[in-house]
Order: structure tokens, then sequence, then C-alpha cells
């Protein structure tokens, strides 16, 4: 059977890689397409006018409908969709920002890279303590270390991301004075010691997840037959540990770390804020608090995009490193 | 293959039980240049089946290797609930013995097996006795494709073991792990690329699951159904594996099966067990010819039997004209 | 009424792999064929087209004459069953035997009322040797072994002509695997079943069937019947398979006969 078997899979003309990637790729334009037009809707659904935000309380009825004929903010909603489509496709981007008048990109590409750096900086710790205490919980199954680890999701999940925050300030910040309370640092070495703070609170928020799932699949690595196999041989434990279990039990978490990854740039938002970091997350909610529907949107539009990459960037990788799946193609 | 069967048809015309005797002796042999005592009590009788069974009964009693290099002294494995799943089962094994363990579903055949490993499952603890043996073993087990890394490449996982076990550099360790395969009867193709167990047929990744335990260079190799899931022809390849590896390296085995008969072509000796207990053990041929225990009476009648089939060359010279009939 | 079952040239390909390659096959009224093979010859493909599960890419499959279409008859369902190796394939776990087997009695209307209905079912446990107070019991209560006994009944409750068996007893203990066998040939002998008895083990093959067909990578490799395929097989690849099957000792086998 195996002999024939690859030839007669090849023939049976399973979908080809590009094949496959086109239709994640076409998956992924529809999910953007649909997060751009329900947050378009939804913005205008929620009460508030742009014009009388930037006018102020005292501002005449003909002055705030003069501005909203000048926005296009009078015209019936569909044809504000048209608008929005057409500049969208044509230029790439949400237009300008009712505020400032300044384009969305340039706002966008000002604020990006704090909080692209708060991100990956979140990234890497949310995954190097999860391992380490999924690792530490897995390998004392049922001691009191594993308790422990364990104990610690169960307080932190019902924890909002802005109360860390607010606590590690208190803590860290106020009492401690280790970390600046708010605020960005000068150069690099500044901006990293003033991320530090942000980073763990948003880590703080994924680790309980990542350590939960990591450690139930390597007890079920752990416990299949060719770790008993490879302890049967007498591999050294640390070898089975790191080289085989973990990597049979890193797939899912790693799944499972892209369906996050909205939340942990939501959570970064929130955490900016808290901060006082000068990122996406503070555009984003001035823009909300004066109704600035382009910038909203702009913003709303590249989070998605980064989700969705991102999250195919993890399904690819997943694919290329089990053998199993590549037989598939 | 063939030409065991050839074999094995030719010597029935001479004496019944042709085949069986000489297998026994081989072994015999075996046991006696190693322990060094000339005759040894159990094995003598296997020679010559046609002995009265009270004879055989009162041989079997005292089945013990006279020099073990395993002894499991009344094993009892439980569960926490308290329930045991294994109790007071004793044998034991001297240098280059085979013992086949039979039994049904849950008859703690296999967990037997893993106590003698030191690996139980979770959840199972050993409650009384001892499993006492100062030798390196290993183990085959079931499920060939299971029993092996599944992202890992299967030459890489043998090396591995050669490394750690025999205390090898990487590129040495890679080298021996090529000769233990080419030994085990696996495709050069495997030095070129890197193949995994899905890529590999069950008889294949059975033989790469061999190779691991050999690369620990066992005195005691455990066999857990290591046929079962294979088809029957690949399943006689393995099993003339395992029985022509244990001839040439000479390490002792310990073979649990549900099927009577591939334990009695693998093993000298069968051990039946019936939920956890121990009911009989002796010489194959005894156990199987002449069984005491009205459980493996009911074992041995439950066997389907096959009628001898005239092999190639006698069908040729018998009746060459009648080929394509239907 | 002639209950043959003819297969002419049936192909079955998945994608590009041909599963079954022209299979010509007669397997004549109140017979049982004994199918052998080893994992991937297609056995099983062959088991479920016949039953209707798989559709054939080309040919024909005849049952009594009438062509077997793509979409079967309520009549032409009832005429095929088939038993899986796997009893819980085929047993509702939420459902009482009682309601395992009276729901096929109704569906097929093979029934006039409930105390009919009860009677028939009472008849099919005693049929496949389960005692009547099972009626109430549920599938996870019985052992493997009963609960093929419990797929045989509801097999059976419809009448069927052709009884297709997947290896039924390679779950099964020894022990259990020798009584469920002999089940097999009971109905079949007092219900004039037709049956297409599939599995790798020879042993049981020769303790069932009348004829044996012998697969290998899609093709059939061999038809002959059980006498003549198991003293002078005709080709090597059954030779090979014959020749594989591990021996008791002679003494042994001689005993048990």
């Amino acid at each position: 059977m195996t002999k024939t078997s690859p030839t007669a899979r090849r023939k049976a003309g399973f979908p080809p890689s590009y094949r496959w990637l086109a239709i994640a790729a076409l998956r992924a334009l529809i999910v953007i397409a649909c997060v751009t037009t329900a947050v378009f809707f939804l913005i205008r659904i929620v009460p508030g006018d742009p014009a009388k935000m930037i006018l102020g309380e005292y501002a005449t009825a003909e002055s705030i409908a003069a501005l909203r004929r000048t926005l296009g903010l009078d015209l019936p909603l569909w044809e504000q969709f048209v608008r929005f489509l057409h500049t969208l496709l044509t230029q790439g981007d949400t237009g300008l920002s009712i505020v400032s008048g300044v384009p969305v990109r340039q706002l966008i590409a000002e604020r990006a890279p704090v909080t692209l750096l708060l991100i990956a900086l979140a990234c890497l710790l949310a995954a190097a303590v999860s391992l380490v205490l999924a690792v530490v919980a897995a390998t004392n199954k049922d001691k009191l270390l594993d308790h422990l680890i364990r104990i610690f999701p169960a307080i932190t999940l019902g924890m909002p991301v802005f109360w860390v925050g607010l606590l590690l300030i208190l803590l860290f910040g106020v009492h401690l004075r280790w970390f600046p309370v708010g605020g960005i640092g000068e150069g690099w070495t500044g901006m990293l010691y003033s991320l530090a703070l942000p980073a763990i609170t948003v880590a703080f928020s994924q680790i309980p997840t990542l350590v939960r799932s990591l450690r139930a699949q390597m007890l079920e690595v752990l416990e299949s037959d060719f770790v008993v196999t490879l302890r049967a041989a007498r591999i050294p434990r640390r070898v089975i540990l790191f080289k085989h279990v973990l990597r049979n039990s890193a797939m899912p978490t790693l799944m499972l770390f892209g369906v996050n990854l909205s939340y942990l740039i939501g959570g970064t938002l929130v955490v900016e804020q808290v901060f006082g970091i000068k990122g996406i997350g503070s555009l984003l909610f001035t823009s909300i608090s004066s109704r600035d529907f382009p910038v909203i949107q702009g913003i709303a539009l590249y989070c998605a995009f980064a989700v969705v990459v991102i999250g195919l960037l993890i399904e690819i990788a997943a694919w290329r490193l089990d053998p199993r799946t590549k037989e598939k193609r | 293959m063939s030409e065991r069967e050839t074999a094995a048809a030719a010597g029935k015309n001479g004496a019944k039980i042709g085949t069986e005797p000489r297998r026994v002796e081989e072994a015999n042999a075996v046991h006696n240049s190693n322990s060094g005592t000339p005759g040894n009590a159990e094995a003598r009788p296997a020679g010559r089946p046609e002995i009265p069974t009270a004879t055989a009964a009162a041989q079997v009693r005292t089945t013990a290797a006279a020099d073990p290099i395993l002894v499991v002294d009344r094993l009892t494995l439980s569960v926490a609930s308290g329930q045991n799943l294994v109790q007071d089962v004793s044998f034991s094994l001297g240098r280059g013995d085979s013992l086949g363990i039979v039994g049904e579903s849950g008859s703690g055949k296999s967990l037997t097996l893993r106590a003698v490993l030191g690996l139980l499952p979770s959840g199972v603890k050993r409650t009384g006795g001892e499993v006492r043996h100062t030798v390196r073993s290993a183990m085959v087990f079931q499920d060939p494709r299971g029993a092996l890394d599944p992202l890992c490449p299967v030459v890489k996982q043998v090396a591995e073991v050669v490394r750690y076990r025999q205390g090898k550099n990487r590129r040495e360790a890679r080298a021996e792990a090529l000769k233990l395969l080419g030994l085990l009867g696996l495709p050069d193709s495997l030095k070129r690329e890197d193949r995994y167990p899905n890529q590999l047929s069950g008889g294949q990744c059975q033989r790469i699951v061999i190779a691991l335990a050999l690369a620990c260079r066992p005195d005691i190799l455990l066999c857990d159904e290591p046929t079962t899931a294979l088809d029957v022809t690949v399943q006689r390849q393995i099993i003339d594996l395992i029985a022509r590896l244990q001839r040439e390296l000479g390490f002792a085995l310990v073979f649990v099966t549900h099927n009577l008969a591939i334990a009695a072509e693998v093993c000298t000796r069968i051990a039946v067990m019936r939920q956890g207990r121990l009911v009989e053990e002796g010489p194959s041929v005894d156990v199987l010819v002449r069984p005491r225990d009205p459980y493996t009476q009911m074992l041995v009648e439950a066997v389907l039997p096959l009628p001898e089939f005239v092999s190639e060359s006698e069908d040729r010279t018998r009746d060459s004209g009648e080929g394509g009939t239907r | 009424m002639s209950t043959d079952l003819k297969l002419e040239k049936v192909t079955v390909r998945y994608g590009g792999f041909t599963a079954l390659d022209t299979i010509d096959l007669d397997l004549s009224a109140r017979t049982t064929l004994g199918l052998v093979g080893e994992s991937g010859s297609g056995k099983s493909t062959l088991a479920r087209t016949v039953a209707g599960l798989l559709v054939p890419d080309e040919g024909v499959m005849r049952l009594g004459g009438r062509i077997l279409e793509k979409r079967r008859s309520r009549e032409q369902r009832k005429q095929i069953q088939m038993i899986f190796q796997n009893p819980d394939a085929s047993l509702n776990p939420r459902r009482s035997v009682r309601q395992i087997l009276s729901e096929a009695l109704t569906f097929h209307r093979m029934t006039r009322g409930r105390a009919d209905t009860e009677r028939r079912c009472r008849e099919l446990l005693e049929r496949v040797q389960l005692v009547p107070g099972s009626l109430d019991r549920y599938p996870h209560e019985f052992s493997g072994g009963q609960r093929q006994r419990i797929a045989i009944a509801r097999a059976l409750s419809v009448e069927p002509e052709l009884l297709i068996a997947d290896e039924p007893t390679s779950a099964l203990d020894v022990s259990v695997q020798r009584s469920v066998l002999e089940l097999f040939r009971e109905i079949q002998a007092e219900l004039d079943l037709t049956l297409l008895f599939i599995s790798h083990d020879l042993g049981v093959i020769h303790a069932v069937s009348d004829n044996v067909a012998v697969m290998r990578q899609g093709s059939l490799v061999e038809i002959a019947s059980r006498e003549r395929f198991f003293s002078r097989p005709e080709t090597a690849y059954s030779r090979e398979l014959l020749a594989a099957v591990p021996k008791m000792p002679a003494a042994a086998a001689g005993a048990t006969k």
C-alpha cells in the first residue's frame, strides 16, 4: 500500500500548496471586508456627531449643518459607504482625518512603531513565561508546583487588563520605583525600559490560556506511546521533554496563540492608554471620542489586516513544521 | 518464508511433530551453553512430547531458570481504587530464554510486561511482589506507528538511541543506526532522505521500533503484541525477524500475544494469564498439546484450524495440467 | 426467488486512486463467500459498495437479476444488510435494545402493531442467543460479543437476503469469536442467507466460507471453493498468505479436531 500511495496521492489531485494559499488569502480578504463593513456601520449607529464635536457646544445649527455637508455626513448611509469604498479601493486608505485633516495612513504610521514594539515584546514575554510554566507544571503533575501554576490562571483570568496594568504601576512604579509609571523613554534602552511594564501587563493576559493549553497538550503527549518508547530506551528525560514532547505539543498552542492574537492587540491598545503611551491605542481613543470616523476605520482595517496575516503566517508555519500535513499537499 | 513451509511440510512426512521438537532443542542448546548446567529439567520433556501428561505436569511446576536474569516474584499491580489488575504473578527467565505470555484482553499480560520494563502507565501501581533484573531491557510495542515520534525522521530517532545508549557522537550514531536498519531489512532510501513515520508502512515502522530496541543492546527484549496491528504477510516477516534476531544476538525474550500459535512459534515456554493471574506455565508444546488448566484448554480449542496446503513445488509436479481452473 | 449477487466490472476511485479495479464477482444465493485481503486491498470498499454506502464509478451490480441503482429502493435497502467490525457503529447508545430492533422493524413495515413487534423482537433476541430480559437494556451494558449479537439481530430483523459482514469478529477475544462465528453459520443455514463475509484472518474465513475470494490492491486475485483454496491455492499471493499464518504445534492442532 505504501509503495503505491504517494504517487497515487499525487495523481489524486490533492490541492497543491499555492491553491491552499489562494483559498486562505481569499478567506482573509473576506474577513477584512466584513470587519471594515461592520466597523463602518457600527460607528455611525453609535450616537455622537463629529461635526458637533469639532465645533464645540456653542456652535449654531447652521454651522454644524454646513460642516456636515463638507464632510459628506449628510448623505444617506449607503452613499457614504460607497464613497468610503471608493477611497479605500482607489487610495488604499480611509481618507483624511476629520479632525486634523492629516491622511489617516500618516497618522497611523507615526504611532505604529511603539505599538508594534510593545506587541512584539508582549508576545516574546508571554511565549517564554508560558513555556517555562507549562513545562514545570506538566513535569510536576499533581504536585505542589503544578497546583500553584494552575491556580494562577484561575485568579488572573478574572482580572481585566487595565486593572492589572494599574496594579503593576502601583507596585513597581509608585512603591518600588523600579519602572517609570508612564510615557516613553528616550532612545532604544529608554524605550524598552519604559515598555517593560506595559509588555508585562499585556503578556499577563495571555499567559493563563497559553499555559493551560500547553500543559494539557504536554500531559497528553507524555502519555503517548512514543514517549514510552523513548523512556523505555532510557533516553535522558530532558531530551525527551525538549526534543520530542515539546515539539509535539506546541502545535495546538501555537494555533491558540494565533486565535488569541486579536485579544492581544486589543489588550495592547487598552494598556497603552493606561500607561500613557502615544501609540495606536491612544490614537484610537482620541479618534473615538472625537468621532473621527476615517481614523477609526483606518485603525480597524489595519488591525484586522495584521490579525489575519499573522494568523495565516502561523498556519503556514504549523503546516511546514508538521510532516503529516506536508503529505497532504 | 516458503522454504520454511516446505521444510515444515517435509518434516511432517516423517514425524507428525517434525518442526517443534527441533525448535525446542535449539533453545535448549542455547540455554545449556549459557547456564552451564547440562540438561535443564524444564526443557527436556518438550523434546519428547509423547510422555504422559501427568509427568509433564509435574515437570512444569518446577519451571524456573537455573541462573535467572529476570525474576518476577508474586507481582501484584493495582489501580488506586484497590482493584488488582495483576495478582501474584511469578516467573523467571534465563539468559537467551523465550517466554510467551498469552491471554485475552484484560488478562493483565501487557501490564505485567510494562512492570518488567519498569514503566507502568499512570494510575497503576505495584502493590506487591517484585521484579528483579540487573540487565538491560528494551521493548517493542503493539502500535508501531504510535511508538515513533511523528515529527522526527525515523533514522534520527534510531540514531538518538544509539547516541545515548552507546555513548557515541552524532556521526557515529547515525552510521550505526543505518547499519541497524540495514540489518533489519529496511530500504536504503532511508539513508538519503528524511522519512517520517507516517510515510512508512506498518511493517517498516515496526522494524524501526525493533531497531530502537536493539540500539539499547538489550539482554531482554520485551514484545507487546508486536504483530497484532500488522497484515499476515508482514506479521510473518516480523515474527521471523524477531526469532532470527534472538537466535543471532542471544537476548532473552518475553513475548506478549493473544495468538497461541505465534507464541508457540517464537517461544520455548508459554505462560497463560487470565484476569490478572497466571493460570498455567510450561514448555510451549506441553501447554498447547496437553493444557492442564480448563481455561488454557478453552483457548486452545478456540484456535480456528487451517488445513495444510500443498506447497507450490509439489503442486506443480503433481498436477501441472490443471493450472487455470477456477 | 433467486438472490444471486452479480458484480460486473465494478470500479471505485477515490480521486485518482483506484480502490476497486474492474471487479467481476458472482455470489450465488445461500452461499457464503469469504473475502480475504490485507489492509488497503479494497475488501471493505467492496463491501461498502455492495451495501450501497459507496457508489461505483463504473460497472453494474445486480441482486437477484435486478440492477442495484445509485439510489436504492426501500426494498433493496432491506434486502442488503451490513454488520461492521465495531458493533457500536450500528447501535445508537441512547436507545434500548427494544428500540433499536423495533425501529428497523417498523421502518420497513415488517410487523403489524405493537404486540407483533414485541413478539418479533423477542424472537430475534432468542435467535442470537441473548436473554429476552436484554430488551430493556442499553448497548453499553453488554460485552463486545453481545453487542455484536445485537447488531446481528438488528440486521436480521428486516429479513435481508444478503448479509455483509465486515470483519465482525476482529475486535473480539478468541473465545467469543468462536461462538459468534458459529452464530453466523447457524443463521446462514436457517435463514437461507447469502453471506459476504470479510476478514483478514484466514482461520475465520476457513470456518465460515463456502467459497473464498482473495483481494489485493483493488483487484480480485483468486476465487475458489473453500476446499480448493485452502488445499491448493492457485496464485502465488494466496500461497504467501496461507504460508504466513502462524501454525499451532501439530499435535495441538490435531487435538482440537
